[in-house]
């Protein structure tokens, strides 16, 4: 299978008063047809800076200093941002759905509005066939009585509707890929499930790729079929999901893995361990490995060479470190 | 809506009843006691009366009665229309006022206008061209514009375009319909000194506005479904700047109004500006009451039209 | 957290180099203020016109007061750097003189309306239902009315001069900073070392001298800031239209008027002056955006 999108080796800095923040650093990742993938880190981490990137809505003091972005044989990293090709990719072929619910929608806009006004661009449609499909998409998307809620405003939404139309809008066009920043964060426990399985659902009939961008374990674990982990702008650990999961082989991963609870586990059968000390500063990065500081692994190799790359450790899995953990828990 | 167009009216009324409160208030407690200027205008001084006089003219006068008798008398009397005679020059004060408030209402409109439309359209392009050569010199412009005193501005307009090259005639004011031309002359320089701090607070305040429009993820989330620029902003950003924008248009007005009052008097145009700067000359506290209640009450009435209109904007509101 | 705390020192093994350095929150406003040129221009202008204000005596060359009927209208020269009036006082010395006046007003305006809008915004704001209806509802109808007429009433009714001035113009500012405090006070109340204050059992008074005000403490100052432009502005307007100081004190409103009779002979009779209350003004805007971007950039629109 072809890959749809894939990152190359993506450099975003952001240039603040402070000094340059290093937010992705080399950056490769790639989403097969049909494929769900996620991408799991801590919050400022670049997961989300990464995948921004790739579709050029990075502002400024933000700015993308190297890689390529292909999506059909094309580096789209070479488009205008603001350009017509850019512009057909946005929204047309490669969708995103956003963290805020609250905020990501136009409050003086109606939802009419807002779903149909990137159907007139894509698909050429006139106002009485675009509405008519955003009535069809709202109730796809499982908004009760579709055709009275399309006139309302976001503020008469729920947090959890809103990310229902955020999805029927990734959907409307009828993208390749729909990038998925943070989709549930910001609903409760809930709507969080209904949403992904909502997602999930839509994604494998339409045949769409989608990236989940999250820092929630369980999330990927269920639904993403390949897992990248990212930590301090760089991806430390990839793989399929099952295998990251049943052995992970960095630092951090295990980390990850010890400080959250599993579905099934019995109450006090395993000690939650949280990961001691704070991410790094991004602006001033050490030139070792940025995870050294709070590694329970370290070597004296750790202490004095630069940040190991990537290297194979199984099939499809590979992880940025020296030490070789193996196959214990 | 209606609800809310209720509401706006009831708490509009609450503060014209305040506004009438605090200079009622002014009148009656700070020193000077308006029949000692009362007849002082008479030359008589408060010694050269007996008690009984004195007595006799407070109840005349309704002075005698508790102060909030007096109040809802004289409340009586304005929302009647009558605000009282002119003690210096003796005439009707409703009909002194019915006389010049429409030439400071016409400039004040006539600026209202330019400085809004133009500082509005300036602060959009500004905002749009941030960190440009144009938005370094607009901004520059503006942060001036909010600086500078008009009568000196007044002042420099006329010594240039008035004395030295001699197009503009000095100061003064001729009626429309009377001789459209030289009027047209005449209020160049008036709405210009009115407008230019309005079109830079303005221009100052556009700009912030859709800077942080600009920053907002509803923004972003139209840039990700592929519309264009001008899409973005004309539907998405300009609608939502300008809700905190409608919100200042009252004060604006305000400062519009009061900055009639200076330049009035700069190019000796007979408004209200005017009237109310020669009561304070004379004494004549009366003029400048009703001038403060008609600024007042018509600031009010457009800060209700403001939050109607605003309501109309913003659909959170549209909807309550 | 103690362990946490040992592990967050550990980079220390990997150099010192990596140690982020500690950015001092003077530090930081210092750097928005060299950055933004026009607040640090803002800021020197202040501080030139306060020095001037202080110094006076020594920075003027004449007796702002004294005339010399033998040399009026003298031109620039070297004994007369911006030349005299028409009674023959010397411009350049009115002007230094000036900004005494000036500042003198703004200041006490400033400070007295700063006062009362605080406290009258922070009890609004701390109390609220009938107190923050009334107290809004007040500063509704203070701002129905503009600036500048509340202060000719004032003046209307019991004659301009310096006192009265003053007054009017701390009166003309109370609504704004009333306001402001109330926004920034409400801001605050909904934060946890406020409800923590609470549950302790603190009285209001002391809750709002101990926990609200200092963290207010920083928008007001911008608040004031600003606002000094505005009375200044205003003050020079009334000079102007002759309802604000009396002759001869040196005012550059007054100046600007009394060389309005002149300005064909003398232009610079009025344009220095005006000038000077630009310069002023815009300083006093200019260090309150900075100061306001640099204190707090969310404040922006809000004050």
């Amino acid at each position: 299978m072809a890959a749809i999108l894939e990152i190359d080796n993506l450099t975003t800095n952001f240039y603040t008063e402070y000094g340059t923040v290093k937010a992705v650093d080399g950056v490769s990742y790639y989403v097969d047809e049909g494929e769900i993938i996620g991408l799991v880190g801590e919050s400022g981490c670049g997961k989300s800076v990464s995948v921004l990137s790739a579709m050029q809505l990075i502002q400024t003091p933000g700015k993308i200093d190297s890689g390529r972005v292909i999506f059909d044989g094309e580096d789209i990293l070479q488009y205008d941002s603001k350009g017509e090709k850019m512009r057909s990719i946005r929204g047309g072929k490669i969708a995103m759905i956003f963290q805020e619910p609250m905020t990501s929608l136009n409050p003086v806009l109606s939802i009419c509005r807002q779903l149909t006004e990137a159907l007139e661009i894509h698909l050429d449609m006139d106002i009485q066939s675009a509405r008519e499909r955003a009535i069809e998409l709202l109730s796809m998307v499982g908004v009760p009585e579709a055709a009275v809620r399309i006139d309302d405003f976001p503020h008469q939404f729920s947090g959890g509707m809103r990310q229902r139309v955020m999805i029927a809008m990734a959907l409307s066009c009828n993208p390749a890929l729909i990038i998925a920043d943070e989709p549930t964060t910001a609903v409760d426990v809930t709507t969080q499930a209904q949403l992904l399985e909502l997602m999930n659902d839509l994604v494998t009939r339409l045949n769409t790729s989608l990236i989940i961008v999250t820092h929630n374990l369980g999330v990927v674990a269920r639904y993403a079929q390949r897992i990248y982990v990212m930590y301090a702008g760089r991806i430390i650990e990839s793989g399929p999901s099952e295998e990251i999961f049943e052995n992970p082989r960095h630092p951090y991963t295990i980390g990850l893995m010890r400080s959250i609870p599993r579905l099934g586990e019995k109450r006090g059968g395993r000690k939650l361990i949280p990961i001691d000390g704070m991410p790094p500063d991004l602006i001033f990065m050490p030139p070792t490995c940025a995870f050294l500081p709070r590694c329970t692994y370290k070597t004296k190799q750790c202490q004095e060479e630069p940040w190991p790359a990537l290297r194979q450790v199984g099939e499809k899995h590979r992880t940025a470190c020296f030490v070789d953990i193996g196959e214990k828990e | 809506m209606t609800a809310y167009i209720i509401r706006r009216v009831i708490i509009g009324f609450i503060i014209l009843l305040l506004v009438t409160m605090i200079v009622f208030l002014f009148v009656r407690l700070l020193p000077g006691d308006p029949l000692i200027v009362y007849m002082a205008s008479y030359d008589i001084s408060a010694q050269t009366i007996d008690e009984e006089t004195y007595q006799y003219l407070l109840a005349k006068f309704g002075l005698d009665r508790p102060i909030p008798v007096q109040y809802i008398n004289w409340l009586g009397d304005i929302f009647r229309g009558d605000l009282g005679k002119s003690i210096v020059l003796q005439e009707d004060i409703t009909t002194l006022m019915a006389n010049v408030m429409p030439r400071t209402a016409y400039l004040g409109a006539i600026s209202m206008i330019i400085g809004t439309g133009l500082g509005v359209l300036f602060g959009i392009i500004v905002a749009l061209r941030r960190g440009t050569r144009t938005d370094t010199i607009i901004t520059f412009m503006a942060n001036i514009g909010i600086t500078v005193p008009q009568f000196w501005l007044g002042i420099l307009l006329m010594y240039f375009f008035a004395y030295k090259l001699g197009w503009l005639p000095t100061s003064g004011w001729t009626s429309p319909f009377d001789d459209p031309l030289m009027h047209f002359k005449q209020i160049i320089m008036p709405v210009i000194c009115l407008s230019a701090a309005g079109m830079s607070g303005m221009c100052r305040l556009t700009r912030s506005c859709m800077l942080e429009v600009m920053r907002q993820d509803y923004v972003r989330t139209a840039w990700a479904k592929g519309l264009g620029e001008k899409m973005i902003v004309f539907r998405h950003q300009i609608r939502n700047a300008v809700i905190p924008i409608v919100t200042v248009l009252g004060g604006t007005l305000g400062g519009i109004l009061g900055g009639a009052i200076i330049v009035e008097n700069v190019f000796a145009i007979p408004g209200m500006g005017r009237l109310m700067v020669s009561g304070v000359f004379d004494q004549d506290y009366q003029i400048v009451q009703a001038g403060v209640l008609l600024f007042g009450g018509i600031v009010i009435f457009s800060n209700l039209v403001v939050d109607i209109t605003w309501a109309w904007i913003d659909p959170r509101i549209r909807y309550d | 957290m103690a362990e946490n705390l040992n592990n967050s020192t550990e980079p220390a093994d990997v150099g010192e180099a990596v140690i982020p350095p500690h950015h001092s929150e003077w530090r930081r406003i210092a750097r928005v203020f060299v950055r933004r040129k026009i607040s640090l221009i803002g800021l020197i202008i202040v501080v030139i016109l306060v020095i001037c204000a202080i110094f006076a005596p020594f920075i003027a060359t004449h007796d702002p007061l004294k005339t010399d009927l033998r040399d009026v209208h003298a031109p620039v020269s070297t004994k007369h750097f911006l030349g005299t009036d028409e009674l023959g006082r010397d411009t350049y010395s009115r002007i230094v003189y000036g900004t005494r006046t000036s500042l003198t007003i703004g200041v006490i305006a400033v400070t007295s309306s700063g006062i009362v809008g605080m406290a009258m915004g922070m009890s609004a704001a701390y109390f609220g239902g009938l107190v923050f209806a009334l107290i809004m509802r007040i500063t509704d109808a203070l701002m129905a009315l503009p600036g500048l007429i509340i202060i000719l009433l004032i003046a209307g009714l019991v004659g301009g001069g310096i006192v009265v001035v003053t007054f009017a113009l701390a009166f003309g500012a109370i609504a704004p900073t009333c306001r402001m405090m109330c926004g920034q006070a409400l801001h605050i109340k909904q934060n946890d070392y406020v409800l923590a204050g609470k549950a302790m059992g603190m009285g209001s008074v002391r809750m709002m001298v101990t926990q609200i005000f200092p963290n207010a403490f920083a928008p007001l100052l911008v608040g004031m800031t600003m606002a000094m432009g505005m009375v200044v502005l205003a003050e020079a307007g009334l000079s102007y239209l002759g309802i604000g100081i009396e002759p001869p004190t040196p005012s550059w409103g007054a100046m600007v008027n009394e060389g309005q009779a002149y300005i064909l002979k003398n232009p610079l009779l009025s344009i220095v002056p005006g000038g000077a209350i630009m310069m002023m003004v815009f300083g006093f805007n200019m260090a309150g955006d900075g100061l306001r971007d640099a204190i707090d950039p969310t404040l922006r629109g809000a004050i």
